[in-house]
């Protein structure tokens, strides 16, 4: 290796290492690039004089060796790459040949990374049309040795070319960088950034540049601050970014010895401890650090998207004049023109210093799905990010958050905006606390804030699907109310409490400071509380454990709250990453959501299991013509589905065809279940009137000490009703004999055609000693729930509450004292809990509408239950 | 060397995994599968009330130990995933020619 060489690469290590303590010392991130960038060029000049006097003296004169890219703008990274081009005019004579691969060798043996061309003026200039990276790289070039005439040459070349084809090269500009950002993440809040590469990183900040000098013939931020590209604001905050990501980038290229751009989880850490900062109870190190990283980097994007929009906003002069003149004043504040919504100057100074009329300027354009002016748009980002509390937030501001929450189109992007421009954490503050909020785990790809946004585009998203999943989305009433529980269901994190926890509290406080109605704030509360709990129990427990299903389903209580339950755990799963919501993990969701619906419903949920259609066209096969076997067609399709489940075809027809002969009776079967001790008991009842007949099957078999498990009514078309009831006989152990199951269907007939008054029925005691009574520790709470969206023509109630004998009758003599009638009901036992699901119609059959008859129905249901549980 | 493949219940995966720990099994892949055997693909209900479902969801375990610990293992997951139902899962034990930690190149026992 020659001399020089040797030479250069000391001058290299001993000038980094140099810079590399300064840099330890706490030099400041620009200072360490321009000063090796000097080291660099001091490098390059040494190598490029030795070249010149060993191969030709005179072709200093002939040649200009320009520096470009990073190396150009003088704040090159310890590992950056040299890029470098030699400028030449006329013939390619052999010694510029022989220059060019002397000093390519030399450069690359001293330890730095090449990249070199060698052109003349008209060709780079050329070739910078035909690709955006050339031309940006060309935008920082720097002269560092040789002829400065044809260095002006090649400037004043580019600066005319650029001047002529200004608008196609700003728009190939931005094309390149936005394929770039796609590669390494379109967004700021990535787990996992480049400081270099994704969405508001340096290179960001090298497009601003880019487009300076393609605008206004200026590449440097405080240059481009003095004509008026850009606000005093914006070149202090994208200065103050740019010192923060060089730092850091520096450090990582440092402590690797390599151009290591990637901020790995390992490496977030070490630059964390390494930058001082030492965390707290609540936040790790590594957590405040990435919190700083997110908040240059969201100020970096915010700054350089408005730099992107204005530099074609310049280029579509005749639109924006256009605009001008169709746009038309819809109030006295705000203006709407063809693509656009915005404020007028006059206005503008009422509009941003009230949080309410933002929020209306953010209701209209997702109305009218149009875009906000940019001038608009940045007044009320100043103003806002001048205030940080001192803004006041009046109902009227609530009013208008909860009905753009309403929305389902155009709400994710609005709410993006609100809070890049941070008025998010003006309405609801705890999101200031999750701006930026690293999740460190394994888990998680998103900030808090990032994800809880995400959550919310997801959950919009559903309202498109066509499965199960945007059934339960549409079924859901108030929607706002979802959306709102999302943006806040992950706010406690980054707090020592069980999030979980915190966020109750904040839903809680949020609830208030809105003034939602009680009933409103509580069911907020409850979905934050339980966001993680449908997704713990179908990942963690045995999703066909009935006992488990009906726990889970009493605790949700409603099938609205189910619905949104499980919506909400779909969006939240859904936005930790992409991919996180496999086949799998929805498989399990969306079985737990479809058993406690039926837990909460009833067969009444409107699918059809696929094997039922088979059963129902077998059972009619035992009709004599074809009148008979479209009457059996009908009446199956109208039992219990799992009754006609559980039981033999055969069975079905044969009992249906029995109740065809009856005109107006009663019929009676009682059979043991196979392979359990259970028993069952059908009662098909032929007649106009129904009303009554629920309360004395039930008191009678109460009465003759049977213990209920499960109980199904259900109408079989106009004239027929369908009991379907199933108990244990705990006066013996196995299943009883022929002679008792005579005996209860005897009685059953007996009492339920007698008028004898059911008010004084008395309970044998004979089976009170087994009765499963739960001990005071584990009762479950009584609770009566009524739902009047669920069913079109009947009014659902839910019942949930311990067992204990009698009931079921108990609940159905309420409803018949209160003048009720139930055209369907379920009840099932599952464990020491009972859950009753009972569909009630007025007299004249009609759903109840009323509100206080459906708050009597409530309350006397409830206190009929506390009176008979808990005397 | 045995290669151990445990199909289970997916709730049972926890218990499976700490009692795996604690007899010194110390790795351990895992994988979301769906699938269905004898159970064919419905759950049989409470009192008749059954649920279509094609596959039910399972976890797939897969441990490599050497031959003779192969049974204590086997012993373990059969003890923590056993609910004397059907659905319960299946265990498939392979023989295994060679195993290569890449880091190091180590072979054998010595890699697992």
């Amino acid at each position: 290796m020659r001399q020089s060489v040797i030479e250069a690469r000391q001058t290299w290590r001993d000038g980094c290492g140099k810079l590399r303590e300064d840099h330890e010392a706490g030099a400041a991130g620009i200072v360490v690039c321009n000063q090796l960038s000097g080291l660099l060029d001091s490098v390059l000049i040494q190598i490029c004089q030795t070249a010149f006097e060993e191969i030709s003296p005179a072709l200093v004169s002939r040649v200009s060796l320009t520096l470009l890219g990073g190396c150009g703008r003088g704040d090159i990274a310890p590992f950056s790459d040299v890029d470098l081009m030699m400028l030449y005019q006329g013939s390619l004579t052999d010694d510029i040949v022989e220059f060019s691969r002397r000093i390519s060798q030399d450069i690359t043996d001293s330890g730095l990374q090449l990249g070199f061309s060698c052109r003349t003026p008209r060709e780079a200039c050329t070739m910078s049309l035909t690709d955006a990276y050339i031309f940006s790289s060309l935008t920082e070039a720097r002269l560092l040795i040789g002829n400065p005439d044809l260095f002006e040459n090649f400037q004043g070349r580019f600066r005319r070319i650029t001047s002529k084809k200004n608008s196609s090269l700003i728009k190939a500009i931005i094309a390149a960088r936005a394929k770039e950002r796609h590669e390494y993440g379109e967004t700021v809040y990535l787990l996992r950034p480049n400081v270099k590469r994704s969405r508001g990183a340096l290179r960001d900040i090298h497009l601003i540049r880019w487009l300076g000098f393609v605008r206004f013939g200026e590449t440097d931020i405080e240059q481009l601050l003095a004509k008026g590209a850009m606000s005093t604001a914006d070149s202090t905050q994208l200065l103050a970014s740019r010192e923060f990501l060089l730092r850091v980038r520096n450090e990582m290229h440092f402590h690797a010895s390599r151009a290591n751009d990637g901020l790995e989880r390992g490496e977030q850490v070490r630059v964390a401890s390494w930058l001082g900062y030492a965390g707290d109870d609540a936040l790790l190190s590594v957590e405040e650090f990435m919190r700083d990283y997110f908040r240059f980097t969201s100020r970096v994007s915010y700054i350089c998207e408005h730099f992107v929009n204005k530099s074609l906003q310049h280029k579509q002069r005749g639109i924006s004049f256009l605009g001008s003149i169709v746009t038309k004043q819809i109030d006295e504040h705000f203006r709407m023109g063809p693509t656009h919504i915005g404020v007028s100057e006059k206005a503008i100074d009422v509009v941003k210093t009230q949080l309410e009329q933002v929020l209306r300027l953010m209701q209209l354009s997702c109305l009218h799905g149009k875009s906000i002016e940019h001038d608009t748009w940045i007044a009320i980002r100043h103003e806002m990010l001048k205030r940080k509390t001192d803004i006041e937030f009046t109902q009227d501001c609530a009013r208008r958050f909860m009905a753009l929450l309403s929305n389902t189109k155009g709400l994710g992007d609005a709410l993006r905006r609100l809070h890049r421009m941070t008025v998010l954490e003006k309405i609801i503050p705890q999101f200031a606390h999750a701006r930026g909020l690293l999740q460190f785990n394994e888990y998680h790809k998103y900030t808090v804030d990032e994800h809880s946004l995400r959550a919310l585009e997801h959950v919009i998203s559903f309202d498109q699907d066509k499965t199960i999943i945007g059934e339960a989305y549409r079924n859901v009433r108030d929607k706002k109310l979802l959306h709102l529980a999302l943006l806040l269901h992950d706010l406690g994190k980054g707090f020592p409490e069980d999030h979980s926890e915190v966020g109750r509290r904040i839903a809680q406080a949020t609830g208030e400071r809105f003034g939602l109605s009680q009933e409103e704030t509580e069911t907020i509360m409850f979905l934050v509380h339980n966001h993680l709990v449908m997704s713990h129990l179908a990942f963690h427990r045995d999703i066909f454990d009935q006992n488990m299903v009906a726990e889970f389903a009493a605790n949700v209580g409603s099938l609205q709250m189910l619905s949104m339950l499980y919506v909400l755990t779909l969006a939240d799963v859904k936005a930790v990453g992409p991919d996180v919501l496999t086949a799998w993990k929805l498989d399990l969701l969306t079985n737990l959501f479809k058993s406690a619906r039926r837990v909460l419903t009833g067969d009444h949920d409107g699918r059809l299991d696929p094997r039922l259609k088979q059963v129902y066209g077998q059972v009619s096969e035992f009709g004599a013509n074809e009148q008979e076997r479209a009457w059996l067609l009908d009446k199956a399709a109208s039992m219990p589905h799992n009754y006609c489940l559980g039981h033999p075809v055969s069975e079905i027809a044969e009992r249906l065809l029995e109740l065809q002969e009856v005109e107006d009776g009663i019929l009676c079967w009682v059979n043991p279940i196979p392979k359990t001790k259970l028993v069952e008991i059908a009662v098909a009842k032929s007649s106009s009137r129904r009303a009554g007949v629920f309360h004395k099957v039930a008191g009678t078999v109460t009465g003759m000490g049977l213990q209920i498990h499960g109980a199904d009514i259900k109408p079989i078309g106009d004239d027929m009703v369908w009991y379907w009831i199933q108990f244990e006989d705990l006066m013996f152990s196995d299943v009883p004999p022929a002679h008792r199951l005579e005996e209860i269907r005897e009685k059953v007939l007996d009492k339920v055609f007698s008028e004898e008054s059911w008010e004084t029925l008395r309970f044998p005691a004979v089976w009170k000693k087994e009765d499963k009574v739960a001990s005071e520790a584990e009762q479950p709470e009584i609770q009566v729930k009524v739902d009047n969206d669920t069913v079109a023509n009947a009014t659902v109630v839910d019942v949930f509450s311990s067992d204990k004998a009698g009931l079921l009758y108990k609940i159905s003599r309420k409803i018949h004292q209160l003048q009720l009638d139930v055209t369907y009901a379920r009840t099932i036992s599952y464990g020491i809990q009972v859950i009753g699901v009972y569909y009630l119609t007025d007299d004249d059959g009609n759903k109840i509408r009323d509100r206080n008859r459906l708050l009597q129905i409530q309350a006397e249901l409830q206190q009929t239950l506390v009176d008979f549980l808990d005397p | 060397m045995k290669k151990i493949e445990a199909i289970i219940r997916h709730f049972k995966l926890d218990d499976i995994k700490t009692s795996l720990t604690e007899v010194g099994v110390e790795g351990m892949t895992i994988t979301e599968v769906k699938g269905y055997g004898r159970q064919k693909g419905h759950t049989e209900m409470y009192r008749g009330n059954e649920y279509a479902i094609d596959f039910v969801p399972k976890v797939k375990i897969e441990v490599v130990v050497p031959a003779d610990r192969a049974n204590e293992v086997v012993e373990k997951i059969i003890s923590k995933a056993q609910t004397g139902q059907m659905g319960d899962g299946k265990i498939f034990i392979t023989d295994l020619s060679d195993v290569v930690r890449i880091r190091t190149g180590e072979r054998g026992n010595e890699a697992v």
